[in-house]
């Protein structure tokens, strides 16, 4: 006997859709909308109880746009149906029409500036000479198809949320302020996600919200399929450095444009990340920053994987590599000659000679000086790229010291706070909001056994939502690079306390804030060099990748099989983003060496991985065609402008 | 369209548009949770089911043509014994796919599996595929139908190795 | 159903006489082969289908392989997995590559030769490789109440541009013919996503016979999707006759009058695919001469 099943899975669910702009720029002058019976809900601006706008820290954009245009697909309205279908059909009979504006950038009022040491005296230091190169970072191609679903249902006067997010208390806020609905009565129910480019982090909120609106106008559950998507910044990158021919750089100032789209979110901390990059780890008598932000008709770009530390120190990578070719050093010798013990002003690191054993261990693993000298002869090919000859290679090596985390100049984001009680029975609660499953929760769980000296499996996370304490949103690897120093606090508290007050004791920490007169940007305690090689396919144009290998140093690892996968992982997917193609060959190898010493907790690699990849790769990619690449990614159509010499 | 199938081992009448894929079918209307992309038809590998044993994208595959189809996804296909051969390899080999692309590369490598032992079951009596070169070229390019970035073909090779290898020694001990 | 959308009908005709008296009652009908093409259009579901669906899989007469001496035919609903499967020993190592290059085998499970050469505004690999093995195609029109059957040079079932033209708005491609003979010399080459990225894609194939030291019946064909399909009878008779080995400066003179043409004749051709057709073509006149001297 088969079992009937009706179109719906619910009786009474609304499926919701979002209309959005066709337009970049301009004013919505009319909205028609098609005849809908009462089967059909629809939300707009007016059904905002509260007010018009998702807040991301200090500033803001809005929920629904009833008339100035900011974005091609900015959201307009959403109409609720009874299946995806009909409200498909009913969003194409939308008819918006536009007075269309033309596009302009804004600027944000005053640049974010950073320097040290005066580049008059190092500009004009006898026998100096000059380099300038502005670099591009643009967005990368990658298509997201995941779709995700979002319910809200007023049972009771309580509203329940449920979705994927990586700030559910940004979703309760959002929800909160939109809909007028009283907090308490709001109840977020977090789903499993997968964010590798913080898609999760803003949309959720806009999303929920008008979930929520749905919900409360129609008064019945409500569930939106969405594709939740990120998009990178736009970033520039001038720079003009000094330097004389024994290869000593003496003064570099840096002018910076970040194009975040429709609204500047988060730029005051993005400025710092982008800082901590730009600064060379390399000796340097004077430097100078100016980062500026614009805005263009694109969609809002901000988290991106992270705040723009990895195309920052990418740059800075790639450029002293230039410099290191145009004083005709090879660029390890070069950096083990040049490199800043502590790190750089904005970065505090471990000692350069950490960093210097990592880099010799790279460079010897992948025969990189060998191979670089012999690649660099290249350059003397009279026909360069030939079909004929149809390869041309390239080697090079970057590093970077990994952060995580937000800046010790962050003061918007409010201290994200986890707590840890410890019950009768040697039984623990570890209260936070941050995602409880996955390999950042094994690595709490053992450090609350090792402190504690307690069984995993005694180890449970809070679960009801209403009591969930706020950690802050699950960015910048948080979960691995502040949380862990974070948890050991706790216990290090509760240490002190048991067996002398009665349990339950519970205790709450916050983000560790550095201490000290002078404080860094950003503390470090990993460094990841990466030696890359590969060759440019003279017919397909793409730069194939023969091999990479990368070493990290970093405190001994809880599970060092864990930061293997991770560290491969970002290999994989930087390489593939940079535009670079991995081949299957036997030859072709991503071998990874930890070298892990010392019991502190490490900062956290993805970025560093990120940076130095993109950095060596792009390095490489100049060696092997001769000439500079200064766009990134690397395309086809890249590459066909070096080789015409229209970089 | 009334619509009669087995989907995972129930079977459904579906009243459902003719020509909505079967993608749809499955997340909206049986609210099925291992599929979560909708590409529009642009390939992007993550939509993988078997219908009649066979692995098709199902954002292809239209309602008039799952008539009398037994359809498996990945929710039913991950009780199996197969899955365990390619479970017990991710465990083996260390890598695993992201969650976005999980499920559809299971079912992909469990296609190049079947794949695989089907070709061996030509040689039924003869040591099994302890010494058969894999085609790479070949395997790859199935693994390319997934468009996910977060794995290179290198870690899905091995796993498809270790995979096999699991498979024939399970048959091996079945058969003796 | 759903309010707005009427489910389409779906007729499934089991011979080609069923077929046409379908097709004259409803000329608007979509014709359905593999459906991947026509599934993944941007707004595909949910749409109307107001004269239905005529689903072509249950008509056996298009699922036939038959061949004599001379020449094999294949039929419309032939997939490419079974065309594959079925012609290892017989079809020219370049078609045989080319329905490789047709996706995975979960994709080359759907999509159909009659499918693949009758997407009305994208020419994908097969049509190029056809082209330059002198494939014809049966085509029956449907007009006005009459059947007509035409055999057309698979070259000249496409304008410049790609775009199909059957000749007839009502038309039924059932089979195709490709002879049994050919060059051994063949060269085929995809770069760029045909399917995810049409716009960045370009398809070059090449087919010539080696007499002693020279060329003779060269057929050349390089499309890109939705921007052009290009059959240069120039450069082919530029070719043919041509001694070997070609003189590099010959090669490149040669390379660059095709984009010459290429750049006259279709104006939306990216610099980039350009660049990449040349050097693949460049690549191929190469490999000429290496296996000349060998």
């Amino acid at each position: 006997m088969t079992e009937k099943r009706p179109p719906i899975p619910q009786l009474g669910t609304l499926t919701g859709l979002i209309v959005r702009t066709t337009v970049e720029r301009g004013k919505i002058r009319h909205i028609t909308l098609p005849t809908l019976d009462n089967r059909f809900t629809v939300v707009g601006t007016r059904d905002i109880g509260g007010t018009n706008r998702v807040k991301a820290l200090v500033n803001s954009l809005p929920l629904f746009t009833s008339s100035t245009v900011s974005y091609k697909g900015q959201p307009v309205l959403a109409i609720f149906g009874p299946d995806s279908e009909s409200i498909e059909l009913a969003a194409r009979e939308v008819v918006i029409e536009y007075d269309e504006d033309e596009e302009q950038n804004d600027r944000s009022a005053t640049p974010y500036t950073w320097a040290f040491g005066s580049l008059e005296e190092a500009s004009s230091v006898e026998g100096v000479l000059s380099i300038e190169r502005t670099y591009r970072y643009g967005e990368v191609d990658t298509v997201n198809n995941t779709l995700s679903r979002i319910t809200a249902e007023l049972i009771g006067g309580d509203l329940h949320i449920t979705l994927p997010t990586q700030w559910p208390h940004h979703v309760r806020e959002t929800v909160a302020e939109v809909t007028g609905h009283p907090k308490k009565r709001i109840n977020i129910h977090c789903q499993n996600f997968h964010a590798p480019h913080d898609e999760m982090l803003l949309t959720p909120s806009h999303l929920g919200a008008v979930a929520a609106l749905g919900a409360l106008k129609s008064g019945t559950e409500v569930q939106i399929f969405s594709v939740f998507s990120s998009r990178r910044p736009d970033v520039k990158i001038h720079r003009k450095s000094w330097y004389t021919p024994d290869g000593r750089v003496h003064g570099e100032r840096i002018e910076a444009e970040v194009d975040q789209g429709a609204a500047l979110l988060f730029s005051d901390e993005m400025a710092n990340h982008l800082i901590a990059g730009l600064t060379p780890i390399y000796d340097l008598t004077a430097l100078s920053i100016s980062i500026t932000f614009i805005t263009s008709a694109k969609e809002p770009a901000h988290f991106n994987g992270d705040l723009g530390y990895s195309d920052a120190q990418a740059c800075t990578e790639t450029h002293y590599n230039t410099i290191t070719r145009l004083v005709g050093y090879n660029p390890l010798i070069w950096r083990l000659k040049f490199i800043c013990d502590g790190g750089s002003h904005a970065i505090k690191t471990e000692k350069g000679a950490k960093l210097k054993e990592v880099l010799e261990e790279v460079s010897q693993r992948s025969g990189f000086l060998r191979k670089s000298a012999a690649y660099e002869m290249q350059g003397q090919m009279k026909v360069k790229l030939s079909t004929f000859l149809n390869y041309s290679r390239g080697a090079a090596i970057a590093c970077a010291p990994g952060i995580s985390g937000f800046s010790s100049e962050c003061r918007q984001m409010v201290q994200q706070a986890v707590q840890i009680t410890l019950n009768p029975n040697n039984k623990v609660e570890v209260n936070t909001s941050l995602p409880t499953t996955g390999s950042s929760a094994e690595v709490w769980k053992e450090i609350i056994k090792s402190e504690l000296a307690i069984d995993k499996g005694d180890i449970t996370f809070a679960e009801d939502c209403s009591k969930v304490i706020d950690s802050g949103p699950v960015v910048l690897s948080v979960a691995i690079g502040r949380m862990p120093q974070q948890i050991k606090r706790a216990c290090a508290l509760i240490k002190e306390k048991r067996f002398v007050q009665p349990l339950p004791i519970s205790e709450s920490v916050l983000t560790p804030r550095q201490s000290g007169s002078t404080v860094a940007l950003f503390t470090s305690n990993t460094w990841v060099a990466i030696a890359l090689e590969l060759q440019i396919d003279a017919i397909m144009l793409q730069p194939v990748i023969r091999s990479v290998w990368a070493t990290i140093s970093m405190p001994k690892a809880l599970n060092e099989q864990i930061v293997r996968n991770k560290a491969h992982r970002s290999i994989v997917r930087a390489l593939r983003e940079a535009g670079g193609v991995l081949t299957y060959t036997s030859s072709f190898t991503i071998d990874i060496k930890i070298i892990g010493e010392g019991e502190q907790l490490p900062s956290s690699i993805s970025s560093a991985v990120r940076a130095a990849v993109n950095s060596a790769f792009q390095s490489a990619v100049e060696q092997a065609l001769g000439t500079a690449v200064t766009r990134f990614p690397i395309d086809g159509s890249v590459l066909l402008s070096a080789i015409k010499g229209k970089s | 369209m009334k619509i009669e199938c087995t989907i995972d081992g129930k079977a459904l009448t579906l009243s459902v548009n003719s020509n909505k894929p079967l993608s749809l079918i499955l997340m909206e209307d049986l609210e099925n949770q291992s599929l979560t992309s909708y590409c529009r038809g642009n390939a992007c590998g993550n939509c993988i089911v078997m219908v009649n044993d066979e692995a098709v994208l199902s954002c292809l595959v239209p309602a008039f043509r799952i008539r009398g189809a037994k359809i498996r996804t990945f929710e039913n296909y991950q009780r199996s014994r197969q899955y365990r051969d390619i479970e017990r390899a991710y465990k083996a080999t260390g890598s695993r796919p992201c969650p976005a692309c999980f499920n559809a590369r299971s079912m992909i490598i469990e296609s190049i599996l079947q794949d695989l032992s089907s070709s061996n079951k030509q040689h039924a009596t003869a040591p099994l595929a302890k010494d058969v070169k894999l085609d790479k070229e070949k395997i790859i390019r199935e693994l390319s139908l997934n468009t996910c970035q977060c794995m290179d073909m290198a870690e899905l090779i091995q796993i498809v190795e270790v995979a096999l290898g699991y498979r024939n020694r399970r048959r091996r001990v079945r058969r003796s | 159903m759903y309010e707005g959308v009427r489910s389409p009908l779906v007729y499934t005709p089991r011979s080609i006489g069923e077929f046409s008296t379908i097709i004259f009652r409803h000329p608007q009908a979509i014709l359905w082969a593999g459906g991947t093409h026509l599934m993944a259009s941007p707004d595909y579901y949910p749409s109307e289908a107001r004269d239905g669906i005529i689903d072509l899989a249950f008509m056996d007469e298009l699922k036939r392989i038959t061949r004599n001496d001379r020449y094999v035919e294949i039929g419309a609903m032939v997939t490419a997995r079974q065309l594959l499967s079925a012609g290892r020993l017989l079809l020219p190592p370049i078609l045989q590559q080319t329905l490789r290059s047709m996706g995975t085998q979960i994709v080359r499970r759907q999509v159909t030769v009659g499918g693949s050469l009758c997407i009305s505004d994208a020419r994908l690999s097969l049509s190029t490789t056809l082209a330059i093995l002198s494939a014809s195609a049966e085509v029956k029109r449907y007009d006005q109440g009459k059947v007509t059957t035409v055999w057309i040079p698979v070259a000249k079932l496409y304008d410049k541009e790609g775009k199909l033209n059957l000749g007839s708005k009502s038309a039924l491609l059932t089979r195709i013919r490709i002879g049994l003979e050919f060059g051994d010399f063949q060269r085929f080459v995809v770069f760029g996503d045909p399917i995810r990225k049409s716009d960045e894609c370009g398809i070059v194939a090449l087919h010539a016979k080696r007499e002693q030291n020279g060329l003779s019946k060269v057929q050349f064909c390089v499309t890109f999707p939705r921007k052009a399909f290009h059959i240069s009878k120039d450069l082919e008779s530029k070719l043919s006759g041509s001694a070997l080995p070609i003189h590099p400066e010959k090669v490149n003179m040669l390379s660059h009058e095709l984009v010459a043409e290429l750049t006259k004749m279709h104006s939306t051709i990216s610099d980039l695919q350009l660049e990449r057709a040349r050097r693949i073509f460049e690549s191929f006149l190469h490999d000429l001469n290496s296996q000349s001297l060998s």
